[in-house]
């Protein structure tokens, strides 16, 4: 999400750097030759626009592209300051070096940890990063046997999983439904 | 590509530093392979020569920070660190080079399944 605000904040910049030359040209145009091009504003569209909303208050298309204005900028500040979600899980930082893991590796290794656990036919890790170090969120869905229990299959996976997970400060998440016909157990 | 073998001794300390790391990470089991990502920007260059996989950087006080970037084996990823961190300090010691060298930084870009690794 703050990566489409971000892409959406260069495109309007570039586009709102593009409008605002031509809006310069323009007013520096009006200005220099403007009783030679014939531009004037009494009497124009733009001088009854502003005398309609004088007098009437606020229009109801003005309040909505104005509020639309505001939504928009506040998305634009959100997608400019918000840092961006971390791509990478960090284990160790310190005076020995730093050690972090890309999240396709680490949902790789959990994803593989959690299908060696007993009963387990077949294991999904996804893996959320939060925004501050060392914060994310390890959502693991292990297919059983019919034959295991999902409170037991549960507990197996998470104390597989838990070092792992504890050492890149993930909270845990697992699920256990059963498993499709055939599939075979660990 | 280059190991230390293939970078020429008049190579720059820090091209030399980065071929080194590079062998000595490669030798630790449990490491598969380096990996200079998708576009090939994890590397070091000097003097139209290239190792993948670790950037070294000049630091304050002429030391050199590298940054090697794994594809590990399904092991245990702190003691794998702990190892490839041992393992070039030893043999930066041995090249003379391990007062040059600050703390290694290890950063695993993918995990392979050792049947995967041994094809």
């Amino acid at each position: 999400m703050i990566l489409l605000l971000r892409g959406l904040l260069r495109l309007l910049g570039f586009l709102t750097l593009i409008a605002l030359a031509l809006l310069g040209l323009g007013v520096a145009l009006a200005a220099l030759l403007g009783d030679r091009l014939g531009v004037r504003l009494e009497g124009s569209e733009v001088s009854r626009w502003l005398e309609r909303l004088e007098g009437n208050g606020t229009q109801t298309l003005e309040a909505v592209i104005g509020g639309g204005m505001v939504l928009l900028g506040l998305a634009l500040l959100i997608g400019a300051l918000a840092p961006l979600r971390k791509r990478r899980a960090v284990l160790e930082q310190g005076e020995h070096g730093t050690l972090d893991a890309r999240r396709r590796a680490l949902t790789q290794l959990f994803t593989a940890l959690a299908e060696r656990t007993r009963g387990v036919t077949r294991a999904k890790a996804k893996l959320r990063l939060g925004r501050r170090p060392r914060h994310g969120r390890l959502v693991l869905r292990a297919e059983r046997a019919r034959t295991t229990e999902s409170t037991a299959v549960r507990e197996a996976v998470r104390s597989e999983v838990g070092a792992l997970a504890d050492a890149f400060g993930l909270k845990i998440r697992v699920r256990a439904p059963l498993g499709r016909r055939g599939r075979r157990v660990q | 590509m280059s190991s230390p073998a293939q970078v020429p001794t008049s190579a720059s300390l820090r091209l030399r530093l980065a071929a080194l790391v590079r062998a000595a990470a490669l030798a630790t089991p449990g490491v598969v392979d380096l990996d200079a990502g998708r576009m090939g920007i994890r590397m070091t260059a000097s003097e139209g020569l290239r190792v993948d996989g670790v950037v070294c950087a000049a630091l304050p006080g002429g030391r050199y920070q590298a940054s090697v970037h794994l594809v590990a084996a399904m092991v245990a990823l702190h003691p794998l660190a702990d190892a490839v961190r041992a393992r070039v300090q030893r043999d930066a010691a041995i090249a003379g080079m391990a007062a040059r060298l600050a703390p290694v930084e290890v950063a695993v870009e993918d995990v392979r399944a050792p049947v995967e690794a041994s094809l």
